[in-house]
């Protein structure tokens, strides 16, 4: 009867350990994620699901340093991942001044969005500076210059970096050969990435927003 | 006589449009923008065109033009053209509800902002945002912003379950309550959440600061 308990007993604590651990480990990882049962358990899938997470990790520092440098990491221009939205190419043909191109890769077109927003940001910090220094406010004329350089677009903030660590949830993951879509959620948005896998590793060449819900 | 008449009705207009002008430039009230913002943070005031409730809707720059003019900040109705980039309006006009473009839809509001930096003062941090204070979002990578943020000054996050759903019926998790920057927001509706809830640090932003 005693043994019985006490095995008992110690299967709660393992049990309770577990789980504490568990809850630690997701708490301290740089991004929290879970995955839901439409998910593989093999290794491809889970080399894909760290592929999404760390290109949160390098978007956010490109937010606030604007080094896109380590973007060839995770992403890939692949003709077999999804094309862009309708307004992300006219993004696209306005900032490279190609209005008649119907194609940008992935990579190319995450980068030129961080360079732009890098552009116009720098640009603002800069004539905020010189308006402090020079005692008078910014003026439309000033904005309307770096519109102007920055592609016909009103030029945004840095990000500061401290925001919320997004909770992604992947909902499903399914891979055909070298190519695989995945459904998951990061907190404002429902996407659908697609990634390839080039040399053993996986890359997003391409996603969709399925739904807006910040 | 009728010279002296016409003198005296010019100097009355001149002294009426000088003492309106003066009244209301920098009178924007932040209290009473964010009393209004409090007040219909979950709910549509009548007295405004709606742009939906619950899934899928676009009320956000909505809300935020409502909580500005109710703080005080005046309509530029022009030649109450909804198509302008100079004009900022909503009316109910033969029974209708009508607003301008830059009232509800935030690129429109944008580019409004941009013409009129001497009361809408860009800033390069969210530190810089006070009650009364707002910001706009870019969440499908386009370089044009799509949501609107209304700051509602520092305090203690909600803990009301209905400022944490998606919109379209499921609940979130209602995070640990912590003292910080707050915002309302219509679309998806939240009240006195973090002001960077659910938002990803890559998220391209633009801060204002109301100068009015």
């Amino acid at each position: 009867m005693n043994i019985k308990f006490s095995k008992k007993i110690i299967m709660l604590v393992a049990i309770l350990f577990i789980g504490v651990f568990t809850c630690f480990v997701l708490l301290k990882s740089p991004i929290k994620s879970l995955a839901s049962a439409a998910i593989p358990n093999n290794e491809d899938a889970k080399l894909i699901q760290e592929a999404i997470e760390y290109s949160y990790v390098l978007e956010s520092e490109a937010a606030t340093t604007f080094d896109t440098s380590n973007f060839i990491k995770v992403f890939v221009d692949d003709q077999r991942g999804a094309e862009l939205s309708q307004e992300q190419l006219v993004f696209m043909q306005k900032v490279t001044n190609q209005p008649n191109t119907r194609y940008f890769g992935y990579l190319t077109y995450k980068t030129a969005y961080y360079n732009w927003w890098a552009y116009g940001a720098i640009q603002m910090e800069e004539l905020q500076s010189k308006a402090i220094n020079e005692n008078r406010p910014i003026t439309k004329e000033d904005i309307q210059k770096i519109i102007e350089a920055s592609a016909g677009l009103i030029p945004p903030s840095r990000s500061e970096g401290d925001e919320d660590k997004p909770l992604i949830r992947f909902h499903s993951l399914t891979i055909s050969g070298d190519v695989a879509t995945v459904t998951y959620d990061d907190g404002p948005r429902t996407n659908e990435s697609t990634l390839v896998k080039i040399e053993g590793s996986w890359y997003i060449a391409g996603n969709t927003i399925l739904s807006l819900h910040l | 006589m009728k010279h002296k008449i016409r003198i005296l009705s010019i100097s009355i207009i001149i002294l009426a449009v000088f003492s309106v002008s003066t009244a209301i430039a920098g009178s924007y009230n932040r209290t009473n923008a964010v009393n209004y913002a409090d007040t219909w943070a979950h709910d549509r005031n009548s007295a405004y065109k709606s742009y939906g409730s619950g899934c899928g809707c676009t009320d956000c720059t909505n809300y935020v033009s409502q909580a500005l003019y109710n703080g005080g900040y005046p309509m530029r109705t022009g030649n109450w053209n909804v198509d302008s980039y100079f004009e900022w309006w909503s009316r109910i006009y033969l029974f209708v509800k009508q607003n301008s473009k830059t009232w509800s839809a935030t690129d429109w509001f944008n580019t409004y902002l941009a013409q009129f930096p001497s009361e809408f003062q860009y800033v390069t941090s969210y530190t810089s945002l006070s009650g009364g204070d707002f910001f706009l979002l870019d969440l499908t990578g386009d370089g044009i912003p799509d949501h609107a943020r209304f700051v509602v000054g520092n305090g203690y996050t909600s803990t009301n379950q209905a400022d944490y759903t998606n919109g379209c019926g499921s609940n979130e998790q209602i995070p640990p309550q912590v003292y910080t920057l707050l915002i309302n927001q219509h679309c998806v509706d939240r009240k006195h959440v973090l002001w960077n809830y659910n938002l990803p640090s890559s998220t391209v932003r633009w801060y204002y600061h109301v100068t009015w």
